[in-house]
């Protein structure tokens, strides 16, 4: 029968049992709550556990350890830092987080303003429009990203792209989008944003179906327009889900491969115009064979991944402070 | 539902009547998006059905050639690689891993929601500071560690990483769970029901909705996985589609230019069931994609 009680009824039972007969030691409280637990639940969370202890903790130690050795064919050397302090004299891999952070703060901070102001027309409208405008943008979130690179490789074709035929209508002579280093990182900016816009604009609306409507009614009273109502009543009252969308952004955005995978082979040019950290741990391991090398350079993105990270929820819990 | 539509339907619109132009602004700039948005993929299936002569030609057609509309590019295609199995690897993989999170998802969701156990909060914590973990950061000691189990280009590689759905699976699971009666746990435990055929009987029935959404976002994200498998997998054999088709884009790979029709048609094979199974499940993607953020 205890294994029925919940953890507030529990909690009061340990309190009583405590008081009466169990020395109030921390031991005899643990004992106390490893008796009442449901032996069951150890069980059933066992799968998971394990998943996570070697495909996820483990990982994380061998990621590290693995940074600080060489790796030839199957012998591995302690090499301390060496893999670090080629790294940061490496113009490649500076290059390549260069890349990253353009490619970041472009997709990320666009992304979403794009999708805030697509969601403030959508909001208002009635349920089908309002179901069709974002099936519409959701659509190529259900695509594979390798798959929307290999249709856009075609739209951005120097010869005989339909995206150099629009411009031509417009007089523009013939564009090198992927070959020419100067459009590259560009072109896959540009298809990003519009391959992912979908997904938060799915977000924000149902963020924006959650403020009550008496805050709106009464900024209109106090004269405010729609724009004014808009920055200041939506967009503060939207910021978890702003938070939510930064950070989650932020950290995928920051490991971009498939599109650069497919569609450039991190060039052109050397060191490769679009060439991110992702694609250069994946040919650090996989093209240069040198699995120590990208296990640092893993880190170093982790790490950059945590600074950003961290800034976002300073920037946002500062300004809750008004 | 029916106030709730009433209310953000007609009432504003009564609103806006005096700014007329405003609406047709707005409409003006969500239709152009939603052009911009859909045009890949428009522009794939129809690229995929004309013969290559018309598609490497200036200027190029926006509007399909009716009369020259056929299947050659998707017959050309399958001459050249074995994308029947490139279709089954891509279904088992998906397949299994939704199975399995759904199933290990839920059971652990419901155990970290409903079940009380010592270390609960630990282990719950624990599992929740590596839910925002980059993976990309794993892949090189994953991959090491796929080839000292000796399981590098097999399916056990392909499906077993990551088969529990991991800790996202099992909190949304949980998110779900915890709005379910606990009195139902009780009783049924009263009746004398073991603890499982609680969870199989009485909970998982009730959590159908939750294991849905689980489910099509897993199914669409595992076949749509495309690093994973480029890492493990060495053959042709064992390619997914995304995988399989994404070396179509460098001659180096396979040896080989591609005709574009035939690139458009393997992008078809590989977005059509996906786009289906979108449009079929419209209303799971659109209210619950943000169940784990929202009530987070």
């Amino acid at each position: 029968m205890a294994q029925s009680k919940t953890p507030y009824s529990m909690a009061a039972d340990v309190q009583q049992v405590r008081s009466r007969r169990e020395p109030p030691t921390p031991l005899g409280r643990i004992r106390d709550e490893i008796r009442r637990s449901n032996k069951w639940a150890y069980l059933f969370i066992t799968p998971l556990l394990l998943d996570f202890l070697i495909f996820t903790v483990y990982m994380v130690i061998s990621v590290v350890a693995l940074a600080f050795q060489e790796i030839y064919y199957g012998q591995s050397e302690w090499v301390g830092l060496r893999h670090f302090e080629w790294i940061f004299k490496d113009p490649q891999f500076w290059n390549a987080m260069k890349n990253t952070l353009i490619y970041t703060i472009i997709v990320v901070p666009g992304g979403i303003l794009l999708a805030l102001i697509l969601s403030e027309f959508i909001f208002r409208r009635s349920q089908r429009v309002q179901v069709f405008y974002k099936s519409a943008y959701y659509l190529p979130s259900v695509v594979s990203t390798a798959i929307l690179a290999l249709v856009w490789s075609w739209i951005y074709n120097p010869f005989y792209g339909i995206l150099n035929f629009f411009l031509s209508i417009f007089g523009v002579e013939p564009v090198s989008w992927l070959t020419n280093p100067k459009n590259a990182m560009l072109s896959i900016i540009l298809m990003s944003i519009i391959s992912g816009v979908g997904v938060s604009v799915v977000f924000l609306t149902a963020a924006m179906g959650g403020i009550p409507p008496e805050l709106h009614d009464a900024a209109k009273i106090d004269g405010a327009g729609n724009w004014a109502r808009f920055w200041s009543v939506t967009v503060p009252l939207l910021r978890p889900t702003l938070l939510y969308l930064f950070v989650v952004g932020f950290i995928s955005n920051f490991q971009v491969f498939e599109q650069i995978y497919i569609m450039t082979q991190g060039g052109p040019g050397y060191p490769g115009a679009t060439e991110t950290v992702g694609y250069l741990i994946y040919s650090s391991a996989f093209t240069s064979l040198n699995l120590g090398l990208a296990a640092a350079q893993s880190v170093v993105l982790f790490f950059a991944i945590l600074v950003f990270s961290v800034i976002q929820f300073r920037v946002f819990a500062s300004e809750v402070e008004y | 539902m029916t106030a709730k539509d009433l209310s953000s339907s007609s009432l504003p619109r009564r609103q806006w009547r005096g700014e007329d132009f405003v609406n047709i602004i707005a409409y003006i700039i969500l239709t152009l998006w939603a052009l911009l948005a859909l045009f890949p993929i428009y522009w794939m299936l129809k690229n995929s059905f004309e013969p290559n002569q018309l598609l490497n030609v200036w200027p190029p057609r926006i509007l399909p050639n009716w009369e020259r509309l056929s299947l050659d590019n998707y017959s050309a295609l399958l001459a050249r690689f074995p994308l029947p199995l490139w279709f089954f690897n891509s279904l088992l993989v998906a397949l299994v891993r939704t199975i399995g999170a759904v199933f290990f998802g839920s059971l652990a969701g419901y155990t970290f929601a409903k079940l009380y156990f010592f270390g609960r909060e630990v282990i719950f914590w624990t599992l929740m500071a590596v839910l925002m973990l980059p993976g990309f950061i794993l892949i090189i000691p994953q991959y090491q560690i796929i080839r000292a189990l000796d399981w590098y280009n097999t399916y056990w590689a392909l499906l077993v990483p990551g088969i529990t759905g991991g800790v996202w699976a099992m909190f949304l699971m949980r998110q779900f769970m915890r709005s379910l009666p606990t009195e139902l746990i009780e009783s049924a435990r009263i009746d004398g029901a073991g603890e499982f055929a609680i969870f199989a009987r009485v909970i998982a029935p009730l959590a159908a909705p939750g294991m849905a959404v689980l489910a099509i976002f897993q199914f669409i994200g595992n076949w749509n996985s495309f690093i994973w498998p480029l890492v493990v997998t060495s053959t042709k054999e064992m390619r997914t589609l995304p995988v399989g088709l994404g070396l179509l884009s460098s001659p180096k790979d396979t040896g080989q230019v591609t005709p574009i029709g035939e690139v458009m048609a393997g992008a078809t094979i590989a977005a059509l069931p996906m786009i289906i199974v979108f449009l079929f499940f419209q209303r799971y993607f659109l209210r619950g994609i943000t169940i784990g953020a929202i009530k987070g």
